[in-house]
């Protein structure tokens, strides 16, 4: 099933590697150009909402004033098949649009 | 200095909106939140800031609440003084602009069902009220480690009961003044009346 912007988004920014909130919203206004722009509210509601569906877990970096996120196995397994839909999608658009010109 | 003081006005301000949050949500994410808000601050100008916080606010308190039991409970009890809030609208518009059609027709259902708008308009009300009572202090039972979040909570919920009472206080001692119409005084003290036929009729069916 496709994942919403926001999921996906944030699955990038833990791609590489564990990340807290206020990281994870920098990275994904990064990555997104700008047109992703997530506040605390919105960030920590769609964390819970990974966490619950086994996508996100708490890592276990010590750090009395943030937690830490990760990806996990399914997490991972999850955005690599996005990933590629999205990319299958692009290749499907770019053809057509040469065709078309 | 000047930068200094607008920022911590502005987390007080960051602080408040966070009581509109679900408890267990602030619970969790509360401090972080705060600890964002700050880095948002230093990060980026202040009406960028609150640009995002509020836009942030709209979509994520709603969307938070929808996932919490607590505030469906207060939800569906806001629901139950909706007959009541709608039979004061139409009075009291009534009363500013004069009788109009919708008005008339409403006001001959309600006289036609005095008993079943007297449950809806009175009784109802009541039990939403002690809905919301029993949520809250389910809520407050549940809560095992006491910190700053959990007495601005308390705070708000005996905040929301006091309204919810005024509320209730309103719905009962309203009939008795002279602006009311003299329909929902009627439909009062008629259903006062009927109670025990009421009680009678949910006997003999339930």
């Amino acid at each position: 099933m496709p994942l919403t912007p926001a999921v996906f988004y944030i699955l990038l920014a833990l791609i590489e590697g564990q990340r807290h909130g206020y990281d994870i919203m920098r990275q994904v206004k990064l990555d997104s150009g700008g047109v992703v722009s997530m506040g605390p509210g919105t960030l920590y509601g769609s964390i819970d909402r990974m966490i619950k569906a086994g996508l996100v877990k708490e890592s276990d970096t010590r750090d009395p004033r943030r937690i830490y996120y990760m990806l996990t196995a399914l997490g991972t397994s999850a955005f690599e098949a996005e990933a590629k839909r999205l990319s299958q999608a692009s290749q499907i658009a770019r053809k057509r649009q040469l065709r078309a010109a | 200095m000047e930068r200094t003081e607008t920022s911590s006005r502005s987390l007080s301000v960051y602080k408040l909106l966070l009581l509109f949050y679900p408890y267990q949500y602030i619970e969790r994410h509360g401090a972080e939140m705060i600890q964002n808000f700050e880095d948002l601050q230093r990060e980026y100008p202040l009406v960028a800031v609150w640009l995002l916080i509020i836009s942030d606010f709209i979509i994520s308190v709603p969307r938070e609440h929808m996932n919490e039991s607590t505030s469906r409970i207060a939800c569906i009890s806001f629901l139950t003084y909706i007959p009541f809030l709608t039979l004061f609208a139409f009075g009291a518009s009534g009363q500013i602009f004069g009788a109009y059609p919708l008005q008339r027709a409403f006001m001959a259902l309600v006289e036609a069902h005095v008993r079943v708008a007297f449950a809806l308009i009175f009784v109802l009300p009541g039990f939403g009220f002690v809905l919301m009572l029993g949520a809250l202090i389910a809520d407050l039972s549940k809560q095992k480690n006491w910190n700053p979040f959990s007495f601005a909570f308390l705070r708000r919920n005996i905040l929301i009961l006091i309204l919810a009472a005024l509320g209730f206080g309103i719905v009962l001692f309203l009939p008795a003044h002279d602006m009311v119409p003299c329909y929902l005084t009627r439909v009062f003290s008629e259903g006062i009346q009927q109670t025990p036929t009421i009680l009678q009729y949910c006997r003999t069916h339930y």
